[in-house]
């Protein structure tokens, strides 16, 4: 009777220790995280209007992932992405976005390449408290003010914006300012940010004309800008509609030197697109990138593309959410084996210089700051050729 | 600033409306529908034409004219295959057709063509040349030489030719026409490859200084029809004048008063032209015989 009574207290206690490690298991158990795979979450633009932004952009991203898994993944953990379609529409990246984080139970997302619909999914990630670093949308209030759970590490608007007025101050000649942009947020992020710099004094802003998205002549543009007589004129605008503002600049002999926003940094597909090399020749571009993709610097990462996407045109986009790549991995090798998204968002707060790869910027985070990146360097047409010119102006001290 | 070039750039500009405009009024003449699919044939008209001379480096005027059959045979067809089968039903039914091939086409264009906007190359240099004060490329010369002719070869179809007589006849009276022996079905085939056919030689002429991608085609025709109002909906003269004009007043909006409210100018300007002539410039106030 002892004995039998013995026997089932002992399977009682067996039972409920492993209840009880099974719970515990059970309240362990990260989303996203199994013992053999990370799951990462992507949105982007992969349909519609602008799924140029799409695929391009994303894939370069997924190459750096590719790569990390045929060294032997994080902490024995491989990456499995799984992609969502944006279209660039604020409603559909919300309903990509309840999908990644309800239905495919990712651990974090990296994604969001245009900046409307990264901004509407954002509230998304902030309810379910899941990590997002924006792949490559540069809308300053999508990560600033800061919240706990969305990065960035790509060039903001408002730090592009900065960059180029930077640039423009370097040459002392270059008193008299005059600006083309859309007039969305995209463009006002920049916008607002030369205003307040300007505010500052050194250069006077002359002139400030509106150019739509889609337009295809700039004609009025450009004869009132000069009018202006400006020494240095910023195009903000999409790469299409920059294309037709050099083009007509050039057709009615605009005089002053154009200096073109991040936007602009595909800068030879830009010229190509206006008439040739030759027309935009002299013309400058702000650029995040470290080089342009035919510079031996970028070999490395055209190299990735190009094993992991073989039949994918290489341009300029492949490389624009790499640096975002790279600082998730440094994060995750530094949570050690048992990662949590808590413990993730902590190691982002904390990454100090991390090399951004094809990027110009070393990623750098904390609490405060989400946005990794605050510098980008100039790039020009010069010969024919897309030459790196640098911060500043060459020869400005 | 001279307001000649700023005119003259304008003119160039309206060239293309009023060409849109033209087809879309033949269409609406014939079967009192709006082809709202018209931007994507012009978009068509582009991309076969720089195909053309991308893949096979043929002649301009030879791409050209691949471009302008293709883009009749794309209107014949569909007529033939979708607005025949309801020709007799509610003009939004028809309308909604050609909203479904709108989508349809822009979708088909970005398998082979994804959303990378092409550059179509200018039939000749960039460089300006000057007349009377007024800068113009050469490529702006051609695009309103070409929609002026257009405009007179039209007039002499309808004038002068079996075919375009036909096509008058049944625009006037549908059951007239039955009655004298006319093909309706005939004539609604060759409405839809003329107005096409126009659609895609603009889409040639207005590619390279546009750019080419697949969604060009939705300003185009947002203009064009603006024209089209403007000028009368069923005037041919009238969607010319009124495509010139709205390129003009775009493009002095936009040099005197504001670049900021310049692609909303021209709908404000005819918003106040309809307010005092509601049937359009060269509209006729229909009679109704009781």
């Amino acid at each position: 009777m002892r004995g039998k009574s013995s026997g089932a207290g002992v399977l009682f206690a067996l039972a409920v220790a492993a209840g009880a490690s099974f719970a515990a298991a059970v309240v362990r158990a990260e989303p996203g995280i199994a013992n053999d795979t990370i799951r990462i979450g992507m949105f982007g633009p992969l349909t519609g209007p602008v799924s140029m932004y799409g695929y391009p952009i994303n894939n370069g991203a997924f190459a750096v992932y590719k790569q990390i898994n045929d060294l032997g993944g994080i902490n024995g953990r491989k990456i499995e992405v799984v992609m969502e379609d944006d279209a660039c529409d604020p409603a559909k990246a919300r309903a990509a976005a309840k999908k990644l984080v309800d239905n495919d139970n990712v651990f974090m997302v990296h994604g969001g390449s245009c900046s409307a619909a990264a901004y509407a999914a954002r509230s998304e990630f902030i309810r379910a408290r899941v990590p997002n670093v924006i792949m490559a949308a540069t809308d300053d209030k999508i990560s600033a003010p800061v919240n706990r759970y969305i990065f960035t590490t790509t060039l903001t608007g408002s730090q592009d914006g900065h960059t180029m007025l930077r640039f423009a101050k370097s040459n002392r000649a270059f008193k008299r300012l005059a600006v083309v942009r859309h007039d969305d947020d995209w463009a006002l992020s920049r916008m607002n940010a030369i205003r307040e710099d300007l505010k500052a004094g050194g250069i006077e802003l002359v002139a400030d004309e509106v150019l739509n998205r889609g337009a295809s002549d700039a004609t009025a543009q450009v004869l009132k800008i000069k009018e202006s007589k400006p020494d240095a004129i910023f195009i903000i605008a999409y790469p299409a509609e920059s294309a037709v503002f050099v083009r007509d600049a050039r057709k009615y002999t605009l005089a002053g030197t154009m200096i073109g926003s991040a936007g602009m940094m595909d800068i030879m597909d830009m010229a190509q697109r206006a008439g040739g090399a030759d027309v935009a020749e002299g013309v400058y571009t702000n650029a995040f990138l470290r080089a342009p993709i035919d510079n031996p610097d970028m070999q490395p990462y055209a190299d990735l593309v190009r094993k992991y996407f073989p039949d994918t045109r290489l341009q300029t986009l492949n490389f624009n959410g790499m640096s975002g790549a790279y600082a998730i991995i440094a994060a995750l090798k530094a949570i050690g084996p048992n990662p949590t998204r808590e413990a993730f968002i902590d190691a982002l707060d904390k990454l100090k210089d991390v090399d951004g790869g094809p990027g110009y910027c070393k990623i750098n985070l904390t609490p405060d700051d989400h946005q990794g990146c605050h510098d980008a360097h100039m790039w020009m047409i010069k010969d024919g050729k897309v030459i790196v010119v640098g911060p500043t102006w060459p020869g400005a001290k | 600033m001279t307001p000649a070039t700023l005119i003259v750039a304008g003119l160039a500009n309206g060239s293309i409306y009023a060409l849109v405009a033209l087809a879309l009024v033949l269409i609406y003449k014939t079967q009192d529908v709006i082809n709202f699919g018209q931007g994507e044939i012009l978009m068509v008209g582009g991309f076969v034409g720089y195909s053309v001379l991308e893949y096979t480096h043929v002649p301009y005027p030879l791409a050209l004219l691949a471009a302008v059959v293709a883009g009749g045979a794309l209107g014949a067809a569909i007529e033939r295959t979708a607005l025949r089968r309801v020709a007799e039903q509610h003009h939004i039914t028809l309308a909604m057709v050609t909203v479904g091939f709108s989508v349809l086409i822009k979708g088909v264009a970005r398998l082979p063509f994804g959303s990378d906007i092409y550059t179509f190359p200018a039939v000749l240099s960039s460089a300006p040349v000057s007349i009377a004060g007024a800068e113009m490329s050469p490529q702006s010369l051609i695009t309103v030489a070409v929609a002026l002719v257009v405009a007179l070869l039209l007039f002499l179809f309808f004038r002068l030719t079996p075919a375009g007589k036909q096509m008058q006849a049944t625009q006037q009276n549908l059951t007239g026409a039955r009655i004298v022996g006319i093909n309706p079905g005939r004539v609604f085939s060759m409405t839809w490859a003329l107005a096409a056919a126009i659609g895609a030689l603009t889409g040639v002429l207005a590619a390279p200084l546009a750019l080419l991608y697949p969604d060009m085609g939705s300003d185009f025709l947002l203009k064009g029809f603006a024209a089209a109002v403007l000028g009368g909906l069923e005037s041919v003269p009238g969607a010319m004048v009124g495509g010139f004009i709205v390129g003009i007043i775009e493009m002095l909006f936009g040099g005197y008063i504001s670049t900021s409210a310049q692609q909303i100018s021209s709908f404000i300007v005819i918003i106040a032209v309809l307010l005092i002539r509601p049937y359009g410039l060269f509209g006729r106030r229909p009679v109704h015989r009781v």
